[in-house]
């Protein structure tokens, strides 16, 4: 699995096949806290509104909602998980971490990078995920709505 | 209730301002006597005794963390720390440049676990519990829409006193009072909730946790005793310079002594008995006193203070500042700005004989 | 401004009088161009990070002992109940301005101070990218602080609480300037807090040493890159909310007025929105110091650097969905509230992640009981305390009894000094013998912090039980008999112990400064790069950089000079600008990522417009406080010429294009040069900081429509005979808004083809595109019937289209500066700078015209 030294090529390769590309780093970093984001304020409005309007089915549309969210957040951290192993194993393969050159031209270089941006996205994950779900519970327990309204 | 004297004599016509206040009853919410208060009381204990030990278990773990015997080649000191001109010691996960797995202390695994576990783990699941529990207790202490057909008060917020308005289909039977709350026993009240100048909030620690009365909204609560009693309650919305001196009683009572003392409050005032009584009335009317008070059941009827009908049969004066007694009604007359310093209550001018036919004529209205 | 900019071109030696610069010649070598101006012009004309964020510093912290003060007149005041040592309105003046001095005079200029100091040296780099905004930021925040404290000669502090709700805080219930003051100073403090939050931002992203990639950036940076980031979505709502709060005050406006179709909990909302994530703006700060501490004094990197990071990223999004948990007791449904709650349950996860990971690095390492370390537990000892009732009151019905009661008092006074205070004093600690080279006493440190320790326990802890037994918050005395004279008079004692050990601490830090033992360049062993210059630093700072291939620079690399295993290129690049350049003062961009070097920028070596500028908004505060008119004209006059002075051409930056070739297309790089000059194109600071703005903008654009639907929506009625506005006018202001788009592309083409010839038809059109859409936009206003004097709902509408026209005007103002320089200087690099910013804020600004046209034209027809 190792390439030669200065082989351009063949290190190009190695990068396509262990790093993930720049749009998937993104979305695996930031997806989760732009979807808890959006389902945050997406609830706070789904229930101003429907409380205000007084449409039926609540529960369901805002359970869904919450569901939705919560399986996008938890495929980013999937992603995260994936792109993770991939980099990782990337780290091994690199012949020569202390190999002089061009930087980026370092699988070492670029995948440590990589490798920590993905823990970063992997526990982002787990912690927005949980706060997805944990918001989408009020509804399904308390009063959806209160009890009187404005005079 | 503290009882203090207030005869007045004749010739201590305006005693002095007894800075003493009244300790009417109790404010704490670590006495709930509602099953409002023993609601959010009962959350409390629990998180009284978990957080304590939660708290207690982190401050072992970094007593031990900081004091436990560490083997002579668990870390070189500082000086024979080796140099590392690649930056190789440093592993990736460090951000150097050596290779993944290697050079990591065993540590270094170990502190990874603890951080996840007591991290993210560990309070993962402890906070999703008491989420559970708040929602629980938030469901079980919310208003309900079958509160409507309950006896149901309005009490709005003003700087710096509270009026309070037992609602009735029939306008006539309206009762208007101030800064004293009657409630039957082991009955829930609806409370609505107002203001007419600034955000107040509506606290009654021993039956009820607190709720703002905002202007141009409306906000609901609820009240119940579970025992006949006094509670006292304060404005706990900061409201201005007296926002300190706005408090107010709640007394429970049994249901006919309630039925009986909401009888007396909605009927006016009655007509003084005799020449006396009459003479004492009409200085009222002739004071700067009508321009604020309404007293029902004679030409006064401003509404800027507190309605005076029954001003007699209430256990306090100025917002729970002072015992209900003559003298310091007297004095509270004579000198509002000395009692409570910035109150809307201005000293109005009277002469000795004025003040004492004012004074008598309201407590004369029970 | 022609001629001058001509004549530059020319000569060096002329430009004293316009510039601003008090340099009577250039300088010519690299002590001299980083070196400080002296006399009194020259102190009002510095610029660099070192003694500015040192007169920040001092200056905080005077207002923190001011601070305490206010709060020890407080503790004695309610020492006993019944108490007379001060009047009610004296004691709402204090805990007022208690509140208002500790969170906008001390602890955020502080934390910023600090990070102006630490992070150009941590971060291996000469200065942040903005000189003249640092001292901009800290002469606006001067003037601020003392115009609010200013308010106590003439006894009208302000009494309305550091909060301000509405309606308490309107004209009728506080007519007099009271709460002016409070208002007018603190948009002083957040303009200064916003400068300083665009400068950290660029600064940390962009200006770092050769190497020092994302995931090697020392913890205090990342801590301030995401506190940074959180300032401009947090204070840009309180700026917003603070307007309309003066305007509401002027009675101009009806945003809060329940009376008149406004709502009070609107300015609760915009408030909290920013209060709440001001407690981690706070805090987030401190996690970066107090990890270097721990590290520092465990002997060994913090346990999982990547996890800490994580922490800081997770608490800077959650903290943004906590707002409400200061308005539990407003009346909101119990749903939103659980909404709330669930998020403050999340919220303690990266909390409990930066605790345990200081714990794990004691654990694994080997902790030195020194000063720095001993603060940073009792810090980890408090927060923990306030973390655990910070979870208690995010329980919305227990904090149905604990809100504004002395619970909170006592949570929100542990999670600061747990999470501010002693991590500052930690760092203080750590850094200050780096700032003054001097060591500071070990023993009266040690009782410094015991004193402040045992003080502040004994002070708060009493006050979660007073809380609970019945004592609410902002009372100036409270009766005998509740049960509460015990535990008031057991806080007034600690309070006095607290202040005991402060100050200790400050008789430490003064005496140090003669007496202390000299501190060598690395007293401590540090780990990061300010320990390998030398103590106090030089002007310069890195007059060579460092070359970085840790996390931990200090301790793993055996040098920070170039080494056999580096890349060429970066080698090349640090040797060329070991001291130089020489004649202009240069510091490295390198990529946000990887950390290598792209470019070199130039930053001013002086300049007294910051100062003057100040004074301009001084002068403008001052008028709006007063209603005055000539003050007014005059304070506009000096920010005219303040900003002319600013944006004149600065000579040393001419040099540096001279020297950089950056005024050729054909310019090759050679070995003195290797690094092209950052100006004029999309790795140019201005260009960055520009966008920093247009996300400042747009945060302000959609606070004003959250405001106007809030109120759309909410409970107060719409005016009487409301009509939805009428379409067709504003339609027509939508033809030169989408003219204006175009011509924003067309000039951004012409400065990436170097079409200078063209450049300044394309500014022209795009400035009077938006000077025809303000014109257009006020007319279908007009038509509209909406008056704002009257109605809550009119003013909001107003104030959506309003800033609106703000922004675009102010577009027009820079694109007609690029049309002077596209005229005037074709070639030069500034002048397509120029055009490239303006063209920011152009696309902004006409674009967000069309979401206000939603909304205020469309929505009203379909709701």
């Amino acid at each position: 699995m190792t390439a030669p030294r200065g082989d351009l090529h063949a290190r190009q390769a190695l990068f396509e096949r262990y790093q993930p590309a720049t749009r998937s780093l993104v979305v695996a970093v930031l997806g989760t806290p732009v979807l808890w984001a959006v389902h945050f304020n997406g609830m706070y409005l789904m229930i101003a509104m429907w409380c205000s309007a007084g449409w039926p089915g609540a529960r369901i549309a805002i359970a869904l909602f919450t569901l939705v969210c919560a399986a996008a957040s938890a495929a980013c951290g999937l992603l995260a998980l994936r792109l993770w192993r991939r980099a990782r194993e990337g780290l091994r393969v690199d012949p020569e971490p202390g190999d002089p050159g061009p930087w980026d031209a370092r699988l070492g270089e670029r995948g440590a990078r990589a490798v920590f941006l993905l823990v970063v996205a992997l526990f982002l994950a787990v912690v927005f995920t949980l706060g997805i779900v944990l918001e989408g519970l009020p509804p399904l327990v308390t009063p959806l709505c209160p009890a009187w309204t404005f005079p | 209730m503290t009882s203090i004297s207030g005869e007045m004599t004749a010739t201590s016509l305006v005693p002095p301002i007894i800075a003493q206040p009244v300790a009417v009853a109790p404010q704490s919410a670590l006495a709930p006597a509602g099953p409002g208060a023993a609601e959010i009381g009962w959350i409390w204990d629990l998180m009284l005794v978990s957080g304590t030990i939660i708290t207690l278990a982190v401050f072992a773990v970094l007593g031990v963390a900081l004091f436990r015997r560490r083997r002579p080649d668990e870390l070189p000191p500082e000086a024979d720390r080796p140099a590392d001109p690649r930056g190789e010691h440093a592993n990736v996960e460090s951000g150097g440049r050596g290779r993944e797995g290697e050079g990591r202390p065993r540590s270094e695994r170990l502190g990874s676990r603890w951080l996840v576990g007591g991290g993210i783990v560990f309070p993962g699941v402890v906070l999703t519990v008491l989420f559970l529990f708040t929602l629980r207790t938030l469901g079980s202490i919310a208003p309900r829409p079958g509160d409507a057909a309950a006896l149901t008060v309005e009490v709005i917020g003003k700087q710096w006193w509270w009026e309070v308005r037992y609602l009735d289909e029939d306008p006539s039977r309206i009762a208007i009072t101030a800064n004293e709350l009657r409630i039957p026993v082991g009955r829930r009240v609806r409370i609505l909730l107002g203001a007419s100048d600034v955000i107040h909030s509506f606290w009654v620690p021993g039956l009820q946790g607190k709720t703002d009365m905002i202007p141009g909204r409306r906000n609901v609560t609820w009240l119940e005793a579970d025992a006949p009693g006094r509670w006292r309650g304060q404005c706990a919305e900061f409201c201005g310079v007296q926002h300190a001196k706005m408090a107010l009683v709640v007394v429970a009572e049994p249901q006919a002594q309630f039925d009986a003392w909401l009888e007396r409050q909605i009927a006016p005032a009655a007509a003084p008995a005799d020449s006396a009584g009459r003479a004492d009335e009409a200085a009222f009317l002739a004071s700067g006193c009508v321009l604020c008070h309404a007293v029902r059941g004679t030409p006064a009827g401003a509404r800027l203070g507190p309605d005076l009908t029954h001003v007699a049969s209430r256990l306090t004066l100025a917002a729970g500042e002072l015992p209900n007694t003559e003298g310091h009604l007297a004095g509270w007359i004579a000198d509002p700005q000395s009692v409570k310093p910035g109150s809307r209550m201005p000293a109005v001018p009277l002469t000795p004989q004025e003040l004492h036919a004012i004074t008598r004529y309201l407590r004369s209205l029970h | 401004m022609a001629e001058r900019a001509d004549a530059g071109t020319g000569a060096g030696t002329r430009e004293e009088e316009g510039s601003g610069n008090v340099a009577h010649r250039p300088p010519r070598t690299f002590d001299e161009t980083w070196d400080q101006p002296a006399g009194v012009q020259g102190f009002l004309a510095t610029i660099d990070n070192i003694p500015i964020s040192m007169r920040y510093m001092v200056t905080s912290f005077a207002f923190f002992v001011a601070g305490g003060i206010l709060a020890l007149v407080m503790r004695v005041q309610l020492a006993r109940p019944e108490n007379d040592f001060v009047d009610p309105q004296t004691y709402n003046q204090l805990f007022t301005m208690h509140g208002t001095t500790m969170m906008f005079l001390f602890v955020i200029p502080f934390l910023e101070a600090f990070a102006n100091y630490v992070i150009p040296l941590l971060n291996g780099t000469r200065d942040l990218p903005f000189p003249r905004l640092t001292a901009l930021s800290y002469w606006t925040y001067l003037f601020g602080g003392i115009f609010i404290y200013s308010s106590f000669l003439f006894g009208l502090a302000p009494d309305g609480g550091w909060f301000a709700y509405m309606p308490l805080n309107d004209k009728t219930h506080s007519p007099g300037l009271n709460m002016d003051f409070w208002d007018i100073g603190l948009s002083v403090a957040e303009v200064a807090a916003l400068g300083a939050a665009a400068e950290m931002i660029v600064g940390i992203l962009r200006m770092r040493a050769p190497g020092m990639s994302l995931n090697r950036l020392p913890l205090f940076s990342w801590a301030m890159l995401v506190t940074s980031a959180m300032i401009i979505f947090a204070f840009t709502p309180l700026v917003v909310g603070t307007l309309m709060l003066e305007l509401d005050r002027k009675e101009m406006t009806r945003f809060f007025d329940p009376n008149a179709g406004g709502d009070p909990l609107l300015w609760q909302h915009l408030f909290w929105v920013f209060g709440h994530p001001e407690v981690y703006i706070m805090f987030v700060p401190a996690v970066g110091v107090m990890s270097h501490v721990v590290q520092v004094f465990s002997r060994r990197p913090v346990m999982s650097y990547t996890l800490m990071v994580l922490a800081i990223i997770a608490t800077g999004f959650l903290s943004f969905g906590l707002w409400a948990h200061h308005m539990y007791t407003t009346g909101i449904s119990a749903v939103t509230l659980g909404l709330f709650a669930a998020v403050g349950m999340v919220v303690s996860i990266p909390s409990a992640v930066n605790i345990f990971g200081w714990i794990a690095t004691i654990w694994a390492g080997k902790p030195v009981w020194r000063t720095p370390l001993v603060f940073a537990l009792g810090a980890i000892v408090i927060f923990v305390i306030g973390g655990v009732t910070g979870v208690m009151v995010a329980v919305a019905p227990f904090d149905f009894q604990a809100h504004d009661t002395y619970f909170v008092v006592a949570h929100l006074h542990y999670v600061l000094f747990g999470g501010t205070i002693f991590p500052i004093f930690a760092g203080l600690y750590y850094w200050l013998p780096k700032i003054s080279g001097r060591m500071l006493g070990e023993r009266m440190g040690m009782w410094s912090a015991g004193l402040m320790f045992g003080g502040f326990n004994l002070a708060f802890m009493p006050m979660h039980w007073s809380g609970l037994e019945g004592m609410p918050r902002r009372v100036y005395t409270y009766p005998t008999g509740l049960g509460l004279e015990g535990y008031n008079l057991l806080s007034t004692i600690g309070g006095v112990i607290l202040a005991l050990g402060v100050v200790l601490s400050i008789v430490n830090f003064v005496v140090s400064l003669r007496r202390g033992r000299e501190a060598g360049n690395d007293p401590w062993g540090g780990d990061t790069l300010e320990w390998s210059e030398s103590s106090p630093p030089a002007d310069a700072q890195f007059g060579r950089f460092p070359i970085v291939r840790s996390r931990h620079p200090m301790w793993d690399q055996t040098t920070v000079r170039p080494a056999p295993e580096d890349d060429p290129e970066v080698v090349r690049v640090a040797n060329a600008y070991d001291r130089r350049p020489e004649r202009w003062r240069g510091s490295l961009v390198v990529g946000v990522l990887d950390g290598r070097p792209i470019a070199i920028a130039h930053l001013p070596r002086r300049s007294i417009w910051p100062f003057v500028l100040s004074v301009g908004f001084l002068l403008i505060f001052t008028s709006a406080l007063l209603e005055h008119g000539p003050i007014a004209m005059t304070g506009a006059a000096v920010i005219a010429v303040a900003l002319a002075g600013w944006f004149w051409p600065v000579d040393t930056e001419k040099t540096a294009i001279e020297e950089t070739g950056a005024d050729r297309v054909d310019a090759e790089r050679t070995a003195e040069a290797p690094l092209p000059l950052a100006i004029g194109d999309r790795q140019a600071n201005g260009y960055w900081g520009t966008g920093v703005l247009v996300a400042i903008l747009a945060t302000a654009s959609v606070t004003f429509l959250a405001g106007y639907f809030y109120l759309g929506e909410g409970p107060s009625p719409l005016p009487d005979g409301f009509a939805p506005p009428p379409l067709v006018p504003a339609l027509l202001a939508s033809v030169p808004a989408l003219l204006a788009l175009v011509a924003t592309r067309w000039l951004t083409s012409t400065v990436d083809r170097r079409a200078d010839g063209t450049r300044w038809i394309a500014a022209t059109a795009t400035a009077l595109a938006h000077l025809a859409f303000v014109w257009l936009g006020i007319e279908s206003f007009r038509a509209s019937g909406y008056r704002p004097s009257e109605h809550g709902f009119a003013s909001a509408a107003f104030g959506v289209v309003g800033f609106g026209w703000l922004v675009s005007a102010g577009a027009a103002v820079m694109l007609l500066v690029g049309v002077a320089w596209a005229v005037l200087a074709p070639r030069d690099p500034r002048g397509r700078g120029v055009a490239l910013n303006a063209s920011l804020v152009s696309y902004f600004a006409a674009a967000s015209w069309f979401v206000a046209l939603a909304a205020v034209y469309l929505w009203p027809r379909i709701s």
